[in-house]
């Protein structure tokens, strides 16, 4: 059975990228455009790794981790933070927030599948 | 016998003579030591020298200090009869003498006595028709000297012509030297009442320049100038106004010598400078004014009313100057004698301009320093914008460069299926472009940050020779591309450091990537150990090298070395710039050696473990 993936990122491009990259390596994607619609497919889909963008419309990434790993049932599903270069210190404050990993904004799709496979191979 | 007695009666003449010389001497020197001024103690020579020879007629021209030698007469007189020689007298006084000409002329070129035998026939004698006139005939006259210098010469005149009498020029020699003592003793005491003024005057400005210079608000400095003011000059009150930076008004700063309940009306007052009268005038004229009962302020210079019903500056002893500092008015000094009614002397007017000056350029440092403060405040505000607004900006222009980056590696990589061989080298070069494209917003923003004080290192442990291993993954495909071989020494037992690994990584990209791009033949090596605690590293290579003077540039932000062999490697120019301060951020060292032709060797130095304050 395919490792369901969920991306939570507001940009259409990115989020197309990530499909088209992760689907055409044999991944099954769940998306989600906010931080709210994003826990709320956690909880539903119980995905087995979460792409975390962090500059989000409403809470931003950081909340929306720290609200899935608050939820027992989906503390054990990593999450990769997908942050901007731009903005410093985001990768402390990610693993603050209780991201698992980091990859830096602009990602190559070659390095995020790299990335992506360390946790689910 | 005659002849005998002709010799005995001689000598009873001579010792007469010689009594009689003594006896004047004696009284001359006698005022000469004793008399207050030089005036009265000219005037008693006069007197006795005309008592002596008989002559009626006795006078002083006083040297005017000017180069060209002028004699001045004065108004000291011996005259017998006054009625009788009063137009030679009037005629006198109104003929300065310059060195040749008359008695005193003469005598000053000469530095010696002279004798005319008859004035109304000398040719040389300007005033000979008057002396005529009123019978004059023969004259002399004898210098005061000051050492080799005339100060003054006495002119007496008798109303007979009569042949030079040399035993009386000879004691009137003595006479000239003796007053001449008299000038020097005066001039010693005028010089030291000067300096003794200059000094204590000296001193107040040296106090005031200090206080000018010290971190006083600007008030306090005005006070301290008006304290200084009145502590000098015999004026009852003094106030400061400034003009108000659109020109348009007079507003009161400082006073001093006023009562608290005068000073009420006055604090804050503001005249439109068109409304203030003689103030208005002495401002637009950049020249003091000064009235008082004997030259009243004529009515069109009055304060306007409502103006004029300010009865705590209406006065009629009073004086305005301007205040200039730089050839900028800023303002006026005026004083005045409301209770006293003294006039006010010219000469501290004079005096008070120096005050002026002092209180002008404080108003004007504080205007200066006030501008300052703005424009430092705007231009940091400016500069702020500026790094907040490119960093928004580059990270804008991420965000759709990152879907060119992300569709392009995708194409590449076939997921979309199989790409031709012609598509795939274009969309290579696109994948090229976009890359340059990406560093480049990369070191925009990375200045933006380092400018707006927002950069900050992320500290980790790290491996050096990790770092220089990932830099050679990098570089390696370009450095074989242009067939350039890399070589690397690294110590085998170098410590693990602590600081921004990233960072580190990109200020070695930086440099070794610097060095393959401009590096056309021969080597690039990259060089790292342990050296007095620091980690030293050291990049190098064979390309065309760098002047002295480039180098002095290239770690400005936008510089680069500007041989035009180098034109065509694109480029912010940015990546030095950053490089280096990133090293200082972690409180290291960057520089470079170089020679044109003979290669570069970029080195940084980095403190092994950063602690957390630095570069905050």
């Amino acid at each position: 059975m395919a490792k369901r993936i969920l991306v939570i990122e507001d940009h259409e491009d990115n989020r197309r990228i990530m499909r088209d990259l992760l689907t055409s390596a044999g991944y099954e994607l769940v998306e989600a455009v906010t931080g709210e619609d994003g826990v709320a497919l956690a909880e539903t889909q119980h995905p087995d790794l979460i792409l975390m963008d962090i500059q989000l419309p409403g809470i931003d990434g950081y909340e929306t981790t720290r609200r899935i790993k608050a939820n027992p049932a989906l503390r054990r599903i990593p999450i990769i933070a997908v942050t901007s270069y731009a903005l410093s210190g985001d990768d402390a404050k990610a693993f603050e927030a209780g991201c698992d990993g980091y990859v830096a904004k602009p990602f190559s799709p070659r390095e995020l599948l790299a990335k992506v496979r360390e946790y689910v191979p | 016998m005659p002849h005998d007695r002709g010799k005995k009666k001689h000598a009873g003449d001579a010792l007469r003579q010689t009594t009689a010389f003594l006896d004047l001497l004696k009284a001359i020197a006698v005022a000469a030591n004793e008399a207050p001024t030089l005036d009265q103690a000219m005037q008693i020579c006069l007197d006795r020298v005309c008592a002596h020879t008989g002559w009626p007629v006795g006078h002083v021209y006083l040297h005017s200090g000017e180069p060209s030698g002028k004699l001045v007469p004065m108004a000291l007189w011996h005259l017998d009869n006054p009625e009788q020689f009063e137009e030679f007298r009037k005629v006198t006084e109104a003929t300065p003498l310059f060195p040749g000409l008359g008695l005193p002329g003469r005598v000053y070129g000469s530095k010696r006595p002279l004798w005319i035998v008859d004035v109304s026939k000398d040719p040389y004698f300007p005033t000979g028709k008057e002396a005529e006139a009123v019978g004059l005939r023969a004259g002399f006259a004898v210098p005061v000297l000051v050492g080799a210098e005339v100060a003054a010469v006495l002119e007496f005149f008798s109303t007979e012509a009569a042949e030079p009498d040399s035993a009386l020029l000879d004691i009137m020699a003595h006479v000239g030297a003796q007053l001449g003592r008299v000038v020097e003793r005066q001039r010693g005491a005028d010089h030291r009442r000067e300096l003794e003024n200059v000094s204590r005057n000296l001193e107040h400005l040296y106090r005031l320049s200090t206080a000018v210079q010290e971190p006083l608000s600007l008030r306090q400095q005005l006070n301290r100038v008006l304290e200084a003011a009145c502590q000098v000059v015999a004026v009852d009150r003094f106030y400061i106004w400034v003009v108000t930076p659109d020109d348009e008004r007079l507003v009161s700063l400082a006073t001093a010598g006023f009562s608290e309940e005068e000073v009420k009306p006055l604090l804050g007052v503001e005249i439109p400078l068109t409304e203030a009268g003689a103030m208005y005038k002495a401002y637009r004229e950049r020249a003091p004014l000064l009235f008082d009962d004997q030259h009243p302020v004529p009515p069109d210079l009055y304060l306007k009313p409502p103006y004029s019903e300010l009865k705590a500056i209406r006065t009629k002893s009073f004086m305005v100057i301007p205040m200039i500092a730089r050839g900028r008015r800023v303002g006026l000094l005026t004083g005045d004698n409301k209770w006293s009614r003294r006039p006010i002397p010219p000469h501290t007017v004079e005096l008070l301009q120096v005050f002026a000056s002092h209180a002008a350029v404080a108003v004007e440092n504080a205007r200066l320093f006030q501008e300052l403060q703005v424009r430092t405040r705007d231009l940091e505000i400016a500069s702020k914008h500026k790094s907040q607004f490119l960093a928004n900006m580059s990270h804008e222009l991420r965000t759709p460069l990152n879907a060119i980056l992300g569709y392009t590696e995708l194409v590449l990589d076939e997921i979309y299926g199989k790409v031709p061989e012609t598509i795939r080298d274009v969309l290579g070069r696109v994948q090229h472009g976009g890359r340059h494209l990406l560093s480049l917003i990369n070191d925009v923003l990375d200045l933006s940050k380092i400018e707006a004080g927002q950069f900050t290192l992320s500290l980790t442990d790290y491996s050096l020779l990790d770092i220089v291993h990932t830099v050679f993954a990098a570089v390696e495909p370009l450095a074989a591309e242009k067939g350039l071989a890399l070589r690397v020494a690294v110590s085998p037992d170098l410590p693990r450091g602590r600081g921004d690994e990233r960072r580190i990584a990109q200020v070695l990209l930086n440099l070794v990537g610097n060095a393959i791009k401009f590096t056309e033949t021969g080597e690039v090596k990259v060089d790292a150990r342990l050296s007095d605690g620091q980690f030293v590293v050291e990049v190098s290579d064979t390309g065309p090298g760098i002047s002295l003077a480039d180098q002095q540039m290239i770690f400005e932000e936008f510089q680069r070395s500007d041989s035009s062999s180098t034109r065509h490697k694109g480029g912010t120019g940015l990546g030095l710039s950053i490089a280096k301060k990133i090293i200082e951020l972690h409180g290291g060292r960057m520089s470079v050696e170089s020679a044109v032709g003979k290669g570069s060797t970029f080195s940084f130095m980095l403190p092994v473990h950063v602690e957390e304050w630095v570069g905050t």
